[in-house]
């Protein structure tokens, strides 16, 4: 993989199109194609695309929850060292932000050697730590953004490429996003590029895009083609005012209702059949314009509809009870502040789409639910402590959510977050660092293990360290990705290739292992 | 005289059985009225692309200059007129509005400072005299794009050893510098982005250091890949029309390889901050607004073998090294159609024709005297060209007098990018704000459109040049006019399902509330927020008669583009919903001025420009 590929460069593709076009034009077509080195990285895209739907793709349901942590999570207070003589060492270094092992959730590093070595979980997270027991729940340790395996002496030697922008939160977060850290012109997400590849098998009305994002735009959701509908923990955004009927609402309202929608004997200027635009609009621009509306109304009539309280479709009104009480015990807790309020309720709504996915027929779907705050370069401890207990209890939540709606087996739900942070605090907080431990819950997952490799010793100076307690990190977020998009159908040639263009460094093509092995056999 | 530039711009028929099905008609007392009213719309497009928004006086104003002078020649003076208005830096504003608020230090916690920067464009956007300078800017920083989620971009603080430079300050800066030379020539662009410190940061030039063979090292490709790609010369071989130059066996020719680009690469070496050392490329202090300075150790002396079959032997001053390279890509020939074409874009319409790109290319290369990219010559070339005019047609006709108003089609038209459709409402409905004495303190993205002054999310801008929405550009071929045959709408990128209901929910917001609430700073819980008033008086007086209110909103907000079969279905509509009592209401002329501009506001003709 050269340094600064930008095969995903969206300009280029968009240029390389054209080009291809012409090319096409001038030459007669397919024929030519394989003689050709000007073809682009999209048009492989679009060719392994249509591969993908040849191979079959489809079969049952399936949906990721990417939950961001923002902020750069302090993640070795997560998931501590339990052993004595590790704990002991985790203490000296740690300091002023050290856990007490009084206050750490024991786990086996493999739930299958329970005699074996022993973590902590953050006090605050049962929820997860019955998880983790109960086989619904892993980590992953150590896990952070890089280009090629690094280690302390080609990191220093600089014969590693190294990610842009160490450690800096944008630049970080964009890594993770587009996994692509050797670049800040990467303008598509992994989980864009995915859905690319998936739209035309896996949702074919395409109403509503796959990629749903609770809250924002994100890079992590945008593709070439894609990008990600937003919603927030109430839903989507209707036009105020928007009446499928002209006669209700306020006389203002039905002023614009009556002209977008049509009334007797005329058709709306943004009329629901394509048929009936031509002859509003032979303007392309204009007709693009009144289509893009009528869909996006159309879309979000939907998405209520169906995801709504009040909703009418068929997967409309009150969530059962059932799924329901945690969360709305979450809402009625005092103790958790509100950004994990908001949180929670986002992930709610995610348990709502899953239960709408028929209605909107999809059978793939990519979540992507944020959470700020944790930036913690003081008062960790105090802060931490506060919010990490509705987190625990929000993924909780959501898994319940997934038994109840019978699809736990199909819904991997997994954390991210900018970096790790160092081992070594400031007066009662961390800085940025780098490697970082991650979980990842659902009932495919190979829970009640840690993997990836959980340092022997967090010591300062060991073999990983940087200084102050940063760490390289010894799993890619390359490889993390892959094992969840492997899952989640892409098969390991070059479409994955195309999804996750550095991963060769780290998982060679067409092997049939996954490349962590938290989620089954392929 | 004057009837030959009139008949050049309008199509006078005597008939009277002339029907214009896609046309709007305006229905004018006399000829001279007549006359008059085509002056004005042209006069109108002409300054929503020269401008942030037409407003009222500067129409009727220019009207009376084309009137006097001429269509284009009135135009050409206003263009004169704009660059030698001084220009109003966004560094200096954003300063005035702190010290009008009685804030001294620029690293403030607690009052929200990051928001000046927004303010500033916003208030420079709606009201700065130097619009035609203001709106070059805009387009000059979606082709050399920075945007403020770099590292440390916004960070409201000062570095250390550099108390007059904070961090925050830099994205105004690299505003003011594209500003500075928004009148110079595009090589002094070049020039300067080259050097920008936030350049540096954003595409990693800064601190860029030459190879290590021995350890195997490589200096950094980003700058030297984007300034190709995307700031002058793109990713294939152009004639000056625009179309690709083609190869025997008719493929497109890429304008560089990877070669070139590791070339580049060692060119853009050695440079760092301006506080640095001459020896050290790490040394000094963070510096977000001064050129950044070249350190020669740092500098990859060798040979480079750069664009058009040129190489340079390479030097131990970096600075020679960088010139050479800049001009190197300077001359080649693409730059005048591909930096031509995106300006175009920009300003006018989303396809230019073959011809248009062709001409606007030629003083590109050439402003008459032998300079090349004399950005004067090449926005008044863009803004006068024939073609410009040619998006809308006017038809004058008789029994009775009237004016027939027709937009030429797909190929001649925009979408209008959010950020300058909402300038455009704010100079036509805003009213100075009286508690903060006149400045518009709007925040960075007062809707969710997918677009916000400095917030653009990658070197790529907010949309491609390339971009095709889905439906029929796509699969339609342009005429023989357009280059390649393709059509874009770049603008459509930002048009996602999400923005294509919250962009309205915003005009519907403002025209039902008659204002918009922005966010200042919080205090303990307390937020403050200072109220944008609009003025809808002119509107709601006017609105007891439907068909001329609504003729009136297709004059002001569609430049006539309205038909009027669309006129009639509104008129229809208000009638129908909001029935007047004698004499109406103050209510009903309200809602009918609500319902009016909402619909209107929502409709192709106002969010198609041509």
């Amino acid at each position: 993989m050269s340094r600064n590929s930008s095969s995903f460069d969206s300009n280029q593709d968009r240029d390389s199109f054209a080009r291809r076009r012409a090319f096409m034009k001038f030459t007669g077509g397919c024929a030519a194609l394989g003689s050709t080195s000007v073809l682009s990285q999209l048009l492989n895209m679009q060719l392994t695309g249509s591969a993908y739907a040849q191979g079959g793709g489809g079969g049952d349901y399936k949906a990721l929850v990417c939950v961001f942590l923002n902020g750069g999570i302090d993640s070795f207070n997560i998931l501590t060292p339990y052993e004595n003589a590790e704990h002991a060492i985790y203490t000296t270094v740690r300091s002023t932000v050290a856990k007490p092992k009084s206050e750490l959730l024991p786990i086996p590093i493999d739930l299958a050697s329970p005699g074996g070595r022993k973590l902590g979980i953050h006090g605050g997270m049962p929820e997860i730590h019955s998880l983790y027991n109960s086989g619904k729940a892993a980590f992953l340790a150590n896990v952070g953004s890089l280009v090629v395996p690094t280690n302390k002496t080609t990191y220093n030697s600089g014969s590693a490429v190294k990610p842009l922008g160490l450690f800096s939160h944008a630049d970080l977060i964009q890594h993770w996003q587009t996994s692509v850290p050797q670049s800040r012109s990467q303008a598509s997400g992994w989980g864009g590029r995915m859905a690319d590849l998936l739209t035309a098998v896996h949702n074919p009305t395409d109403k509503i895009s796959i990629n749903i994002a609770l809250g924002s735009l994100n890079v992590f959701q945008t593709g070439s083609q894609v990008v990600p509908y937003v919603v927030s923990s109430s839903g989507a955004t209707l036009p105020a005012g928007y009446r499928t009927s002209n006669t209700t609402g306020a006389n203002y309202d039905q002023i614009h209702n009556t002209v977008i929608n049509g009334s007797t004997g005329l058709n709306g200027i943004y009329p629901p059949a394509d048929s009936a635009l031509g002859a509003l609009y032979s303007d392309l621009l204009q007709r693009t314009m009144a289509r893009y509306k009528r869909r996006s109304i159309d879309a979000a009539q939907t998405f209520f509809d169906n995801t709504d309280n009040t909703g009418t479709g068929s997967a409309g009104g009150v969530l059962p009870t059932a799924i329901s009480a945690p969360f709305d015990a979450i809402a009625a807790d005092a103790t958790i502040p509100g950004g994990v309020k908001g949180f929670a309720a986002n992930l709610s709504m995610v348990a709502r789409v899953i239960r709408a996915r028929n209605a909107l027929s999809q059978t793939r779907q990519i979540f992507f639910v944020s959470l700020g705050g944790w930036d913690h370069h003081d008062n960790l401890l105090t802060a931490q402590g506060s919010m990490l207990p509705g987190v625990s209890k929000a993924i909780s939540a959501f898994y319940n959510a997934t038994v109840q709606l019978g699809v736990a087996d199909q819904v991997t739900t997994f954390t991210a977050s900018d970096f790790g942070r160092t081992l070594a605090p400031n007066t009662s907080g961390s800085d940025h660092a780098w490697g970082g431990n991650h979980m990842i819950v659902g009932g495919a997952v190979g829970g009640g293990k840690v993997y990836g490799n959980y340092p022997l010793t967090l010591a300062l100076n060991n073999d990983l360290d940087l200084g102050r307690g940063r760490l390289i990190p010894t799993t890619s977020v390359d490889e993390y990705n892959a094992e969840l998009a492997t899952w989640f159908g892409i098969p390991n040639n070059s479409m994955l290739t195309d999804i996750l263009p550095n991963l060769r460094n780290f998982y060679a093509e067409n092997r049939l292992a996954r490349p962590i092995g938290f989620l089954p056999p392929i | 005289m004057r009837r030959f530039f009139l008949a050049f711009l309008c199509t006078l028929l005597l008939s009277t059985a002339a029907s214009t099905g896609r046309g709007g008609t305006f229905v004018v007392a006399t000829d001279a009225a007549q006359i008059r009213l085509m002056l004005e719309l042209r006069a109108q497009q002409f300054l929503n692309r020269a401008t942030f928004g037409a407003k009222d006086t500067e129409i009727s104003s220019l009207a009376d200059s084309m009137a006097t002078l001429g269509i284009e020649a009135a135009c050409s003076k206003w263009i004169d007129d704009q660059f030698a208005v001084p220009t109003t830096f966004h560094t200096e504003t954003m300063k005035s509005f702190m010290a009008a608020d009685g804030i001294t230090a620029y690293n403030d916690a607690t009052k929200n400072l990051l928001r000046y920067r927004h303010h500033a464009w916003w208030h420079n956007a709606i009201t700065a005299p130097d619009q035609l300078k203001q709106r070059i800017a805009w387009a000059l920083i979606q082709i050399c794009v920075v945007g403020e989620s770099g590292d440390n971009f916004n960070f409201v603080e000062i570095p250390t050893g550099q108390p007059n430079k904070p961090y925050w300050f830099g994205m105004s800066s690299y505003y003011d510098m594209l500003l500075n030379r928004c009148d110079d020539r595009y090589r002094d662009v070049l020039q300067d982005v080259t050097y920008h410190p936030v350049m540096g940061v954003w595409l990693s030039s800064l601190r860029n250091q030459k190879g290590n063979p021995t350890i195997g090292t490589f200096p950094d490709e980003n700058y030297a890949r984007e300034i190709m790609q995307l700031m002058s010369i793109g990713l294939n071989e152009l004639n000056i029309d625009g179309t690709y130059k083609l190869d025997k066996d008719g493929g497109v020719i890429p304008t560089y390889d990877n070669e070139i680009i590791r070339d580049f690469a060692r060119v853009f070496t050695g440079l760092n901050y301006a506080s640095g050392t001459a020896t050290n490329i790490f040394s000094g202090y963070v510096n977000y607004l001064d050129p950044m300075i070249m350190t020669n150790n740092a500098h990859d002396t060798g040979s480079k073998k750069l664009l058009n079959g040129q190489s340079i032997p390479g030097s131990t001053n970096g600075n020679i090294d960088i010139t050479a390279a800049l001009d190197n890509i300077y001359a080649h020939p693409n730059v005048g159609p591909f930096i031509s074409r995106l300006l175009i874009q920009r300003l006018v319409r989303s396809n230019p024709s073959k011809a248009y790109i062709a001409r606007v290319s030629k003083i590109f290369n050439d402003n008459g005297s032998g300079v090349k990219g004399d950005m004067r010559a090449v926005v008044k070339a863009i803004l006068v060209d024939s073609e410009a005019w040619a998006s809308i047609r006017m038809t004058r006709l008789r029994n009775p007098t009237r004016l027939v108003v027709t937009s030429s089609g797909t190929e001649f038209g925009k979408m209008v990018e959010p950020v300058v459709q909402y300038a455009s409402f704010f100079r036509r409905y805003g009213v100075p704000p009286t508690d903060t004495s006149g400045r518009f303190y709007l925040n960075a993205a007062p809707g969710t459109w997918n677009q916000a002054p400095y917030r653009s999310p990658s070197v790529f801008n907010f949309y491609l040049p390339h971009h095709q929405p889905s439906g029929g550009l796509a699969t339609t071929v342009g005429s023989r006019n357009i280059p390649n045959g393709d059509l874009f709408a770049p603008e459509f990128q930002v048009l996602t399902a999400v923005v294509a209901n919250s962009w309205p929910n915003r005009s519907r917001s403002d025209v039902v509330n008659e204002f918009i609430d922005q966010f200042l700073y919080t205090t303990g819980s307390t937020n403050t927020n200072t109220r944008l008033t609009f003025d809808f008086s002119k509107e709601k007086a006017i609105a007891a008669n439907q068909t001329a209110f609504v003729q009136y909103l297709d004059n002001v907000l569609c430049n006539g583009t309205m038909t009027d079969d669309f006129r009639t279905r509104l008129s229809d509509a208000i009638a129908a919903k909001v029935t007047l009592s004698s004499p109406p209401t103050a209510n009903q002329l309200r809602d009918r001025m609500r319902g009016a501009m909402i619909t209107v506001m929502n409709s192709p003709y106002y969010l198609i420009r041509y």
